[in-house]
């Protein structure tokens, strides 16, 4: 089954990162799921999209290589997925039906070709008089060289303004993008969501428009008929004063009723995901995109994500007909979160896996690094490629810079969500369960020690050769083991609240 | 076999005692120790836990084989020939013998390591 | 992280075998050579034969008195024996002597013990023999004149003449036939003592006589290996060395010997291997082989281990090959530059040798031959010129005794059964293999 995800804008590409995230530690999918994100942006520097942007481009690194075949290793009953298990391929290298133009291998597709000012894309200069001044009617056409919108710099994106991104993204139907979208969606089975802010400018306006597509009269039939979901993201987050900046935040409550209304009415899904956050005490930088938009990350951008994985394993039958509406709630309302504050099922499906991949990560970026002249470590030839090979670079990065940022800004951010220390050792890796050594005059189980780590990587590393003679999907095997033992070490975290 | 080999290296010793009660044993015994401490490294260690599976670990092991080997040889010469004092024979013998030790478990070590778990790059 | 920290425990065990290893002694033991093995004797019986006839030895001062008590002092010092000597005397049936040894010599000295009936040799033979079995050693001290009993002789004067070589002999060989058949051996030793007193000749006339020297006997009889041992301690402390000396038995043959791999070795590449020389492809007359065997031939009667014995009677039989005998060195005639330079291996089978044979080898045909070394038995046959079948008068009798050579082959004849005359003292092999 492969689900065409629409990440639009920032809050779309954020909310792409934490999905990344979550397939590459193994949260719940189902096993034949492929991924094709499509981020939709008309910012094509924009902070957040780039990161976004490399984290998936480091997950389709890595799992190529991990796994040569394309095909990840079945998931065991009970037993979490592998790492970098699900499939995320982009639209361009998909099959299309109307080939007719190349979109590129790139996730993020050219939304247009126009570059400059929002008067220019409308070719304002060419209007008659009477719709110019209507135009100016509709549209702040101040002095304000900046922030007059009519003067808006369209390749940052819209700033804020849905009544913008609304006009642009109705050429969107033309497009080179959509029409590969649409050659290349030919199975009833597959899936589309989209994700989008209700609050910003190209999410809100984006979504509509795009929802309004997929579904009219004329569209093919697999469209048509496809089952298709949305995440909208409310307001979480809060911005700092900025009187140079177009945004302006305290329309976001607003335009966020506007909204609403519209959708209950005129959005037609089979499910729609709703989540949002009083916004905290941290204030995001008010930047009117660009490379300097480039929004720390956040739990709900997360448990964002986790609604994609939640609509990717909704069976065929569970879409009784009716749209379905989902909000998202914590088990307590706390400003810092750990393991308990998440219902079971995101327990289960999502904080689980980030756990071992966690161990994984600090395993395969601290321990291994400094225990290269071991016998597992010699067998994976990891002495002279650790640093050289494109994989395991890229898996160095994935693990070791972007995966920890990511954490390391959830808790940094406002709500905090800070379940692990990466500055401790591994007994003490996960904030709310620290593993007792227990030891009697110095013998006995102390833990997840480097012995302990050696003694399981050196076990598990032979075992796995004959069937994994690739080192590369070894490795991954091997953390996952070692990550297993690690897991088995930890033992039940506590689920109940105090 | 090993009779030649011995003899080969240190020249024949006028005593039959060495061809016909010390070369062959002394050789057997020095494969089977050889044999033995390879395997007690690679298989039995290097297969139970990480606790004596690196080269130092290795080196330290070598030593010892070919001090077994050279005592053994030294000592059993001795013993066999009933000489109070180890002669320069006796010393050669005890040199080749350390030579041929080191030899087999070097051979040992890369038959063996393949075996092992935590040594399987042991020593290189 | 980089672990350069050993684990010295791990160690320790490596360690350990290494010390063991290094302490015990792994090569087998050379099995300890028997021949200086000390076996204990239970009891020595020491038997003076006090018959009448045998009153001259022991009247007056005689060397016969200083030689028995000489004997009687050493036996009774000899060790290690289990219990004290025992003396007895005999002429018909042996009484226990209690006096002990001092008194038993004092009397020797004064008091003759010399005035029973005359007895008959076998029946003496006999309750000696009796007292050498299990583990004993008895002695006894005789003229050794074999003679019919008192009636027969006067029934028939001619008797001890005409029949001593048939019935006399046999009974004799009666008595040691079933000793030899127990591996018990006998040494006779012969001397000669001034005799004052009443002889009686074949015919049993009684002659006096004054003075006149007449050969006397002590036999030594015991288990073969008791008896060279005591044989040799006994001849190491005697003053008084006996005239002639006659070993029966003589113990099996030799066999047995020690090849050198350096004593007085000739030729680079032979190699010693127990029995066998091998390697010896190059030998030629200009480029040789000479080896050395070591035996003991301390079981041989001491005529036998003479250098001149030994050169006159050894021979060598070679196969196809050019062997030489050499030398025949006793012991102690070996140069001694050469057996200081001995490892301890050789040092040891010198030490267990009594004789040192060297051998040339010069050709070798075959690729296998046998050399074979061999000393036949040759009794030595003094007793013949010690006998006489008339001593009625001096010139018949002078330093000769009646009838010795029939007992005396009627002993040899008990010892010599079975083995034939090809019976050798020293019967060995040494394999050449090129």
């Amino acid at each position: 089954m492969k689900l065409f995800v629409f990440a639009i804008g920032g809050t779309g590409a954020r909310v792409l990162r934490s999905l990344t995230m979550l397939l590459a530690a193994g949260a719940k999918v189902p096993d034949n799921l492929t991924i094709v994100p499509i981020l939709l942006d008309m910012d094509m520097q924009n902070g957040d999209t780039a990161r976004a942007l490399n984290t998936v481009e480091l997950y389709r690194t890595i799992r190529t290589a991990a796994y040569p075949n394309g095909v990840a290793p079945a998931t065991q009953a009970d037993a979490p997925r592998a790492f970098f298990s699900t499939l995320i391929q982009s639209l361009g290298t998909l099959q299309s039906e109307t080939t007719q133009e190349r979109i590129g291998d790139s996730f993020l597709p050219q939304l247009t070709e126009h570059q400059g000012t929002f008067e220019e894309f409308l070719n304002v200069s060419t209007m008659d008089d009477i719709d110019r001044e209507l135009l100016k009617v509709l549209y702040d056409n101040s002095a304000k060289p900046t922030s007059a919108e009519l003067k808006l710099d369209l390749s940052v994106g819209f700033k804020g303004n849905p009544n913008i991104g609304s006009v642009v993204f109705n050429a969107l139907e033309d497009s080179a993008l959509y029409k590969y979208f649409v050659g290349a969606f030919n199975n009833e089975t597959d899936r589309i969501f989209i994700i989008s802010s209700i609050f910003g400018g190209t999410g809100s306006s984006g979504f509509p428009q795009l929802v309004k597509l997929l579904q009219e009269p004329s569209q093919k039939m697999p469209i048509r008929n496809a089952r298709k979901g949305a995440v909208t993201v409310m307001p979480y987050f809060a911005l700092e004063e900025n009187g140079q900046s177009a945004i302006d935040q305290n329309r976001f409550n607003s335009k966020t009723k506007a909204a609403l209304s519209y959708y209950q009415n005129q959005i037609h899904l089979d499910s729609l995901y709703y989540i949002g956050d009083k916004p905290g005490a941290k204030l995001y930088a008010n930047v009117e995109g660009g490379a300097k938009q480039a929004n720390n990350a956040h739990v709900v951008e997360l448990l964002a994500a986790e609604t994609v994985l939640d609509f990717a394993n909704r069976g065929a039958g569970e879409f009784a007909g009716a749209k379905t509406f989902y909000e998202y709630g914590l088990r307590r309302d706390d400003r810092q979160l750990d393991f308990v504050h998440f219902a079971d099922t995101t327990y289960r499906n999502v904080m689980l896996p980030l756990v071992r991949f966690a161990y994984a990560s600090k395993f395969y970026t601290e321990y291994v690094p400094a225990n290269l002249r071991e016998s597992f470590a010699k067998s994976l030839g990891l002495q002279q490629q650790l640093g050289s090979s494109t994989y395991f670079v890229a898996l160095t990065k994935f693990m070791g810079e972007a995966f920890r940022k990511w954490l390391g800004e959830m808790a940094d951010n406002d709500r905090k969500f800070d379940p692990f220390n990466f500055q401790t050792d591994f007994n003490g890796m996960v904030r709310a369960k620290q593993i007792e050594p227990k030891t009697f005059m110095g013998f006995g189980d102390k833990g997840i020690n480097e012995n302990f780590l050696l003694n399981e990587a050196g076990d598990a590393e032979p075992k796995l050769l004959a069937q994994y003679p690739q080192p590369e999907t070894r490795l991954m095997h091997l953390l996952m083991t070692v990550a297993d033992k690690c897991m088995q070490k930890l033992g039940d975290l506590n689920r109940q609240l105090v | 076999m090993f009779t030649a080999l011995y003899e080969l290296l240190i020249g024949k010793n006028p005593d039959p005692t060495y061809r016909n009660t010390v070369f062959t044993p002394v050789g057997l015994l020095t494969l089977v120790i050889m044999l033995g401490l390879a395997a007690t490294f690679y298989l039995l260690l290097g297969r139970w836990k990480a606790v004596f599976h690196r080269t130092s670990h290795w080196v330290v092991t070598l030593v010892v084989a070919l001090v077994i080997a050279f005592s053994l040889a030294v000592s059993y010469a001795k013993d066999a020939t009933g000489e109070p004092e180890a002669d320069s024979y006796m010393m050669g013998f005890g040199g080749v013998n350390l030579i041929l030790a080191g030899l087999l478990f070097f051979g040992f070590s890369l038959l063996f390591r393949r075996g092992s778990k935590f040594a399987r790059y042991t020593p290189f | 992280m980089v672990r350069a920290k050993i684990n010295w425990y791990s160690i320790l065990p490596g360690l350990f075998l290494a010390g063991v290893l290094q302490s015990c002694n792994l090569a087998p033991k050379e099995e300890e050579t028997p021949t200086v093995k000390a076996d204990t004797i239970n009891q020595i019986n020491f038997f003076l034969e006090t018959s009448a006839s045998m009153g001259g030895y022991l009247s007056g001062g005689t060397a016969f008195k200083d030689i028995v008590s000489e004997f009687a002092n050493k036996l009774s010092q000899i060790e290690p024996v289990r219990k004290p000597l025992a003396i007895y005397t005999i002429s018909q049936e042996a009484q226990p002597y209690e006096g002990g040894v001092d008194r038993f010599v004092t009397s020797l000295a004064t008091v003759p013990l010399a005035n029973a009936r005359s007895s008959e040799l076998h029946s003496i033979f006999k309750q000696v023999g009796e007292k050498a079995r299990n583990g004993n050693v008895a002695i006894l001290v005789s003229d050794c004149i074999l003679s019919f009993p008192d009636e027969d002789i006067k029934k028939n004067p001619q008797i001890n003449v005409t029949d001593a070589s048939s019935v006399l002999k046999n009974e004799i060989n009666r008595q040691f036939a079933m000793l030899s058949k127990d591996t018990i051996n006998a040494t006779v030793y012969a001397y000669s003592s001034a005799f004052n007193g009443t002889y009686y000749d074949y015919q049993n006339k009684k002659q006096k006589l004054n003075g006149e020297q007449r050969p006397f006997y002590i036999w030594i009889i015991g288990k073969q290996r008791v008896l060279n041992l005591f044989n040799q301690k006994l001849q190491a402390s005697l003053t008084t060395k006996p005239d002639k000396q006659l070993s029966f038995g003589g113990g099996s043959t030799i066999t047995d010997y020690n090849l050198f791999f350096t004593l007085n070795r000739q030729g680079e590449n032979w190699n010693a291997d127990g029995q066998r020389i091998t390697n010896l492809k190059g030998v030629r007359a200009d480029r040789p082989a000479e080896f050395s065997i070591g035996l003991n031939l301390s079981g041989l009667p001491s005529y036998a281990q003479t250098e001149a014995y030994l050169t006159k009677n050894l021979t060598v039989m070679a196969g196809n090959a050019g062997v030489k005998l050499l030398t025949i060195q006793p012991k102690d005639k070996v140069d001694a530059k050469a057996t200081e330079k001995l490892k301890t291996n050789e040092s040891r089978m010198l030490s267990e040798s009594t004789h040192i044979l060297t051998f040339k080898v010069t050709q070798l045909f075959e690729n296998q031959t046998p050399v074979t070394v061999k000393l036949p038995v040759r009794y030595d046959t003094w007793y013949l010129d010690q006998s006489t079948m008339d001593d009625r008068t001096a010139a018949g009798r002078e330093g000769k005794t009646f009838a010795l050579q029939h007992l005396m082959n009627g002993v040899r004849d008990a010892y010599e059964t079975g083995s034939g005359s090809d019976k050798s003292f020293i019967n060995l092999t040494i394999t050449l293999e090129q």
